[in-house]
């Protein structure tokens, strides 16, 4: 214990820690710069620095990101990362109704409850945790997309038919590239720029932000309630009625952030969906919920530590961001693994007491910087959408130095656009998009290992047990949403009679 | 006009994308290394599916008028000005994709955000245009400097 503290005062690693959460957040704050590039953009400068001063400013870098992302998402609409997405539905509500400085308090809590609970599972439950991402097989990876999918009933809003087409569309966006198993193109009609597929954060930040604009331009009117300059943290009765998000965001985000591949923007859903399940306020949700925004920014929160899990213990980078952290790694001559533990004890024990300082260094940052943020967004209108149009146009070029891919995010927006003039949901869209090439690579591998026998989904345990808590969601929404429809049409007809 | 509700306008759109995406993947050339399912398998069903659900919606919408239970809010009320006013900030965003290589980004995203914000709304006078440099400067220390983004030099560089 006295080590512990006599580490955390030590300014080697307080130093890093305040750099890279400053330097994440204003990465994952940035449109189109995700918590891997703000992360890749520190990594030369590495190559000087201690080996635990050097990992520590990463680990902190991505802590901070994934945390960024949700002040455009709340504040402009905008998700700064794909993790954001869902923090929008509910951030953005509360924004108009000029509760800007209570959302971003909520999700600056519960970002700091979640990474300190993914720190703990960090800590405390590497071992287990990494035996069972080594356990997940092709099959048991598209049951968990499934699973993910399942989301989307209620996700639709009140009508499934209209959410069904939305997430068939994402899907559809997801089959423009190159094809996971034959290596063929497809939909790319020719064009290079196509080959590699379209990212979702473009067509995240068209279909929400640049619709939004384009929305706004078209009714030329204000429908924001001014915000008060300060971040408002939740009061002791809101605490306690978050504790159920938290919990339901912190065991998705640990359960997903150990999965390769599965990542931050799936917790986020699936913890939204299900906080929205057993939440006392289920109406709430969609028209500004603070459980709507607690649950998924403790979900993606907690996965920016559990990531690290599969890294540290195998060497297996499960995203982009933790294949920086393992370039950061071997830049020093440290290769993760089994033998890291036992042979560079120090540099892991100081990247954990890092992190915990990095979590700090989240509070008082966030803190300092959510007054002069929502003070921005509190400009005229026309100043205010003409300065996000600006900062959405960079952030995507600066992705890949690419106009055609900002011409891909202005497309998105007139879809956007038209989708909420026709009253189509969007995040149904965007799940379909995110899910859609891990459901169909892990589909057709799982039938090449078999021979083409669809029995390996069933035979395949983890598999089986996520189809059937898929199947198990799905008909529990399903149910809901029969039982809502029915009452609305009882109203409806009581209306027309009367 | 009775019958050309939101949801019909919808289920139309839905019907017409399901065609082209179907039409693509009928033209879709499979691999000699392909699988059973090959390339074209998932974007099939995916067409198909779409096609279904967009009938449905389509009839859905058609039934409810029919039956007077669509409730009239959702009436397509015709959009005509305000998706002209909505086509005039793309035209801005469309202009700043086709001059910024040309301009260059700093002084390209000087002019979209002054041209933008007075297309909004705002006052044409010296606080726009110490906004739109400012605001200018803001992005560029941010991107080129902070983030060494390379932006789009232009013919000024």
């Amino acid at each position: 214990m006295l080590e512990f503290f006599s580490q955390f005062l030590n300014i080697y690693l307080i130093i890093p820690a305040f750099l890279g959460v400053a330097w994440g957040i204003v990465g994952g704050a940035m449109p189109g710069i995700s918590p891997s590039i703000t992360m890749a953009l520190l990594l030369p400068f590495t190559y000087a620095l201690e080996p635990s001063f050097a990992i520590i400013l990463l680990a902190s870098t991505y802590v901070g990101a994934e945390y960024g992302g949700s002040i455009p998402a709340i504040l402009i609409r905008t998700p700064g990362t794909n993790a954001a997405a869902a923090s929008v539905i509910d951030g953005y509500e509360m924004n108009r109704q000029g509760k800007a400085g209570l959302a971003l308090g909520i999700s600056l809590y519960s970002g700091v409850i979640g990474s300190l609970i993914g720190l703990m599972l960090l800590v405390l439950l590497s071992g287990p945790l990494a035996r069972l991402a080594l356990a997940f097989t092709p099959p048991a990876y598209f049951a968990l997309g499934v699973l993910g999918l399942s989301v989307i009933v209620s996700l639709s809003g009140d009508s499934l038919l209209k959410g069904l087409i939305a997430a068939l569309f994402g899907l559809m966006v997801s089959t423009i590239g190159t094809d996971p198993v034959s290596g063929i193109s497809r939909f790319t009609f020719g064009l290079p720029d196509l080959i590699s597929g379209i990212e979702p954060i473009l067509v995240m930040v068209g279909l929400f932000a640049m619709s939004e604009l384009l929305l706004q331009a078209s009714e030329q009117q204000d429908k924001c309630v001014k915000a008060a300059p300060r971040i408002q943290f939740p009061d002791n009765k809101l605490k306690k009625r978050l504790l159920l998000p938290q919990g339901i965001g912190a065991l998705f985000g640990g359960f997903e952030g150990v999965m390769p591949g599965a990542g931050g923007t799936v917790a986020s859903f699936m913890s939204y969906n299900e906080a929205k399940r057993w939440s006392r306020h289920k109406e709430e949700f969609g028209k500004g919920s603070p459980e709507g925004i607690a649950a998924p920014e403790t979900a993606n929160n907690t996965v920016a530590e559990t990531a690290l899990i599969p890294l540290l213990s195998f060497g297996i980078p499960g995203s982009n961001s933790t294949a920086i952290l393992l370039g950061g790694f071997l830049i020093h001559g440290l290769i993760p693994g089994p033998m890291l533990f036992a042979r560079s004890g120090d540099v892991i024990s100081d990247l954990y007491v890092g992190i915990f300082v990095a979590v700090l260094a989240l509070l008082l940052i966030g803190i300092t910087l959510m007054p002069l943020c929502i003070w921005l967004v509190n400009r005229p209108r026309p100043y205010l959408n003409a300065f996000i149009l600006a900062l959405i146009m960079s952030g995507i070029y600066s992705i890949n130095n690419s106009l055609f891919e900002l011409s891909v995010m202005l497309v998105a927006g007139v879809i956007g656009y038209f989708m909420r003039l026709l009253k189509f949901p969007f995040l149904p869209g965007v799940l379909g998009l995110v899910l859609g090439f891990m459901i169909e690579s892990n589909f057709r591998r799982s039938l090449l290992l078999s021979g083409d026998d669809y029995s390996i989904f069933v035979n395949d345990r983890i598999s089986m047990v996520l189809l059937l808590l898929a199947a198990i969601f799905i008909l529990s929404s399903l149910g809901r949403q029969v039982h809502h429809a029915l009452h609305r049409s009882g109203k409806l007809v009581n209306k027309t009679v009367d | 006009m009775k019958y050309f509700t939101r949801d019909f306008a919808g289920g139309l759109a839905t019907i017409f994308l399901a065609i082209v995406y179907l039409v693509f993947s009928f033209r879709q050339r499979v691999s000699a290394l392909a699988d059973a399912i090959g390339p074209a398998g998932m974007p099939k069903v995916l067409g198909f599916l779409m096609l279904g659900l967009g009938i449905m919606l389509c009839s859905q919408s058609l039934y409810q008028s029919i039956s007077r239970s669509e409730d009239p809010a959702s009436q397509w009320q015709g959009e005509g000005f305000r998706l002209l006013r909505a086509l005039g900030l793309l035209i801005l965003a469309i202009a700043y994709l086709l001059l910024v290589n040309l301009l260059g980004y700093a002084l390209s995203i000087a002019i979209s955000l002054a041209l933008v914000a007075l297309y909004l709304g705002a006052v044409a006078n010296w606080k726009l245009v110490i906004t739109a440099l400012l605001g200018a400067g803001f992005l560029w220390t941010i991107f080129v400097i902070l983030l060494d983004v390379p932006m789009p030099a232009g013919i000024f560089s």
